[in-house]
């Protein structure tokens, strides 16, 4: 082979190594904490027979009137195969046949005056707006007039509701981010005059989306994160700290037992997404699944994984500790979940709140909603059809008796008056049917291609990667190479980074090695060596079982056998994580969609050394040697590289 | 020889392009974080409250964790200059292995107790299954006030890991209503010298030559919320609204408490606006119908508002900020309880210090 194409296969192959920790991490991540242009409640339910309704809260936080396009997700499960009256809404299942959602869209219309509050129940809606008129001579310029603020009826309804800032252009997507919003389910419970009667509520935020600086374009569909952004991408990991189902917690002399809904509903309105779960008690076990949701689900947590509760996962008795934390991986999903406490002695009292799942990095793959049906003149509410009504709006609109914003789709072409023609096209669009958009397919990146032609360098292990992590676990790139083409870490201080050594099985085949550290004073499977003392450079190994005290430096980085050069690697090699029972398969490096990988598929073993204040690199330039050993004994080729400190 | 090198110099040239960039932002309740901040933990008459804690690296966490008692003087008296907080401080270490979550209840604490017995079937009491993160003290009734935990290096020396995270669930002792909040996190930089002055948010200045290490308050909280009514004619249900204030800024050498002033710009349904403020010391739990009449309904003339709560200006560094919402309906005649972080805007400029004892930093 060539030198030109072995470097061709080596770009392409670190290009592709690389890309799960490329820069889409810098789009920002969906999440309730800030006012975004699009929010998503990922939970509306409605349901005489428990008296739940929920409270929709949403607030424009900005200095000018805006609109929205909102739109209800009814994924409502009816009972099929003959069975009338069966209910299947979530925890009063009584359907004895199948459960499958409706799958049906409810379009909203609101327009909010500067720094407006607004709030209605599901079931109501909002039929009287707070301001419907504007009022100059009083001062009230703005108002809510052609705001269209429907009810989902009386239920049973379980759902979602999105909405969108737009411009007075309806098809234009408004690039600011000023709305926030929380929804809270209202439950009450017993009859009145009961004295057991008692009421409940979980409040949760709405997830906002950022538009990104880019902007949108006018078509129907909003793209969350991937390389064609317009709005910020959806979590890459979804997280949750939870009580394991059936757990008992006692505060204060009372007792209740937990169990948890998790509301799954996917960030993109046009296809599902699949999840695989990673379930950590507190014994930082681990218990993994996998699980698909299209839409939304809401899920009992201990019915993720099986369909007896008390075989999950996520029961206490299985588990073995009250308290878990689970990682979803696989993103492009809005988490909630709803924590409810029941007294054993009132087993009828169930008492709960809400609350938001959290992320880790942003997922690599766009998201896409569809916040609107394809453009249809005269379709006031975007509900796919004209109708009767909306015709006599686009006719008084070309009479001038009103305002452009009364129905924005009569006016198709945008010029702000509404023509005979528009007109005609709308009456065509009321005869016969809105055209019907074009879904466009999720991107999906690449899998990184493994790289295969790399030759090994020795007998023992050959290191795939030598460089420097952050302290939170994000590799850094080197900032240049020195004259014998190490690479060099430039960092700002010496502590609060990691080291990363990433090895392959070398010529002899053998397995990598997985001692960092020996207690008895022998060479361990990873060797590591610096030239300048770390810390206060202390001889002794290992002091106060590696968190105290520095690491003595061997300035010729010659790997012997004195007695100096074993203690000097020792004393690293215990700072390293996991020496004891060092796991390859769980690296400690994260991609930027938050999971935890190695920096290159080639590797079979990672070894990660913090380094902290009592060992930091000195000011300047300190180089660092290591080279790993198989089970065999094989040692393999020593690799080097500079951390320079501008402290 | 030569070979290797060009190999890894054209490796370390990929990376460079290649390689993430973290960026910069403000406090946080859905991403792991270095400082983790629970405004209000309450262990009373009528509350107590529960904590988890989680690591969300592979690797192992460590962190100090400090209580700081907000609770007035004189706990018989309302709170204010006269009747200052009590500013006390307890605080404990915890260490917690890779992906480890853990939990105690606060009136009870943890014990460091290898025996305790797992969760089964048959066992429901077992409260503390699972490696124990240390020896988490219990606080006697009569605490409000804020736990904020801090993550560290093995050595001691704060750590820009971004591993913790957490939840408290505060629990009605008399009804069992449950009220959830999730922590609020400041992610930490690579900015961070490890000292022992936490510069969070802002930029260079006296003690921050490197300027933040870690993000910063908000310069406003938007809070979304009903306004105070004795009854309610929509629905019938009359709501309540408290915030629990703690400053951003802590310093746990001189036990100086911060006091910022709070200003309030609130927005009706009508399009119209209103003001008011109030200076908090420590550690503040304000009811809204407490800190001025314009928040109740027969003012506001809706049922609706929208606050938004920010430092006033001069006042020392930012804030941060959880809601509780009372729900009281007369059938059933039951109260029922939510609790949010709400969401914010801006970056506070001026920045906040935390100041850890000596002590602590080993």
């Amino acid at each position: 082979m060539t030198t030109a194409r072995r470097v061709g296969m080596i770009t392409a192959a670190v290009w592709l190594v690389m890309s799960p920790f490329a820069s889409v991490a810098a789009h920002a991540q969906a999440s309730p904490d800030e006012p975004a242009a699009v929010l998503v409640y990922p939970y509306i339910a409605v349901d005489p027979a428990s008296h739940t309704d929920t409270l929709v809260q949403l607030s424009n936080t900005s200095s000018q009137p805006v609109e929205l396009r909102c739109f209800y997700e009814d994924f409502t499960p009816q009972c099929t195969n003959g069975q009338p009256g069966g209910s299947c809404f979530p925890g009063a299942v009584t359907c004895r046949g199948l459960c499958i959602p409706h799958g049906t869209s409810t379009p909203l219309r609101i327009r909010a005056t500067a720094g407006q509050p607004l709030a209605w129940h599901a079931s109501a809606g909002l039929p009287a707006v707070p301001l419907p008129m504007a009022d100059p001579a009083s001062g009230r310029t703005q108002s809510n007039q052609f705001s269209d603020i429907p009810g989902v009826g009386s239920g049973p309804f379980v759902g979602t509701l999105r909405c969108v800032a737009v411009t007075d252009d309806p098809y234009q997507p408004l690039s600011d981010n000023i709305l926030v919003g929380q929804a809270t389910i209202e439950r009450s419970q017993g009859t009145p005059g009961s004295a057991t009667g008692y009421s409940d509520a979980a409040q949760y935020r709405a997830i906002g989306i950022k538009a990104l600086s880019t902007g949108a374009n006018r078509d129907e569909f909003l793209t969350l994160g991937g390389p064609d952004a317009e709005y910020a991408a959806c979590q890459g990991s979804n997280l949750l700290d939870h009580f394991f189902d059936g757990a008992t917690l006692t505060t204060g002399g009372r007792t209740a037992e937990v169990t948890t809904t998790l509301v799954l509903a996917s960030c993109s309105t046009t296809a599902g997404s699949g999840m695989r779960f990673l379930v950590y008690n507190e014994f930082a076990q681990r218990f993994s699944g996998y699980r698909g949701v299209d839409g939304q689900s809401i899920i009992p947590l201990s019915m993720i994984d099986v369909h007896d509760p008390r075989t999950s996962i996520f029961s206490h008795a299985v588990s073995g500790t009250l308290t878990g934390h689970t990682r979803f991986e696989g993103g492009g999903l809005h988490l909630v979940a709803i924590e409810s406490h029941r007294d054993p002695s009132t087993p009828d009292r169930v008492q709960s709140d809400a609350i938001n799942g959290y992320g880790a990095g942003v997922r690599p793959d766009r998201d896409v909603v569809a916040y609107r049906p394809a453009r249809c003149s005269g379709d006031c509410n975007f509900d796919g059809k004209v109708t009767i009504d909306e015709l006599i709006l686009g006719v008084n609109m070309a009479l001038g008796s009103l305002p452009r914003i009364a129905c924005p789709p009569a006016d198709a072409n945008n010029d702000s008056a509404v023509t005979i023609n528009e007109l005609v096209s709308a009456v065509n669009a009321a005869l016969g049917s809105c055209p019907q958009p074009v879904t466009p397919t999720p991107l999906v990146l690449p899998e990184p291609t493994p790289f295969t032609s790399l030759p090994p360098q020795g007998a023992g292990p050959d290191i795939t990667h030598f460089g420097v992590a952050t302290a939170d676990d994000r590799p850094v790139q080197p900032d240049s190479t020195d004259a014998l083409g190490r690479p060099v870490f430039v960092r700002p201080f010496g502590q609060g980074m990691t080291l990363i050594i990433e090895a392959q099985p070398g010529q002899s085949r053998q397995t990598v090695g997985g001692m960092t550290y020996s207690d008895t004073g022998n060479l361990p499977d990873l060797q590591v060596l610096v030239s300048r003392p770390l810390g206060d450079g202390n001889p002794a190994v290992c002091e106060h079982d590696g968190h105290r005290g520095g690491i003595p430096a061997v300035p010729t980085l010659d790997f012997s056998t004195a007695p100096e050069t074993v203690a000097a690697i020792n004393d690293l090699g215990c700072r390293a994580y996991d020496r004891a029972a060092h796991n390859p398969a769980s690296p400690c490096t994260r991609t930027s969609s938050g999971d935890f990988a190695m920096l290159t598929p080639l590797s079979t073993s990672q070894f990660c050394i913090p380094i902290a204040k009592a060992w930091a690199f000195p000011a300047g330039d300190t180089v660092v040697a290591a080279r790993v050993r198989d089970v065999a004994g094989n040692l393999g080729p020593v690799r080097e590289m500079v951390v320079r400190v501008n402290e | 020889m030569v070979r290797r090198r060009f190999v890894q110099a054209l490796f370390a040239t990929v990376c460079t392009c290649a390689a993430p960039h973290f960026a910069a932002g403000q406090v946080t309740t859905v991403e792991s974080a270095s400082v983790i901040v629970f405004p209000r933990v309450v262990v009373d008459a009528t509350w107590d409250t529960t904590i988890q804690i989680g690591n969300d690296a592979n690797r192992p966490a460590y962190a100090h964790c400090y209580y700081v008692n907000g609770a007035p003087t004189n706990p018989s008296q309302p709170p204010g200059p006269s009747n200052p907080p009590l500013w006390t401080q307890t605080d404990f270490p915890i260490t917690l292995a890779r992906q480890q979550p853990t939990h105690w209840v606060v009136s009870r604490g943890r014990l460091d107790d290898p025996t305790d017995p797992l969760c089964s079937a048959s066992v429901s009491d077992c409260d503390g299954a699972g490696y124990d993160p240390g020896l988490v003290p219990p606080l006697p009734p009569g605490f409000t006030g804020e736990l904020r935990c801090i993550e560290e290096d093995a050595s001691g020396a704060p750590w820009s890991g971004n591993a913790l995270h957490g939840v408290a669930t505060l629990t009605h002792l008399a009804t069992g209503e449950v009220v959830k909040y999730s922590a609020v996190g400041l992610p930490g930089y690579e900015s961070n010298n490890a000292d022992g002055t936490l510069c969070v948010g802002g930029s260079n200045r006296d003690g921050c030559a490197h300027g933040a290490e870690y993000g910063g308050c908000p310069q406003s909280w938007i809070i979304s919320h009903p306004s105070e009514a004795d009854d309610r004619p929509v629905d019938g249900a009359a709501r309540s609204t408290e915030l629990t204030v703690v400053p951003c800024a802590s310093n746990f050498t001189t036990q100086v408490p911060t006091a910022p002033t709070l200003q309030f710009r609130v927005t009706n349904e009508f399009e119209q606006t209103f003001t008011a403020s109030t200076t908090i010391t420590c550690w503040a739990d304000l009811r809204l119908s407490d800190v001025n009449p314009i928040f109740q309904r027969d003012t506001l003339g809706g049922n609706w508002v929208q606050t938004r709560v920010q430092s006033a200006a001069g006042s020392p560094g930012g804030f941060m900020l959880v809601q509780q919402t009372e729900r009281d309906t007369a059938w059933p005649a039951t109260s029922s309880f939510t609790g949010t972080v709400p969401p914010h805007e801006g970056a506070d400029p001026s920045g906040a210090l935390v100041v850890l004892p000596e002590e602590v930093l080993r």
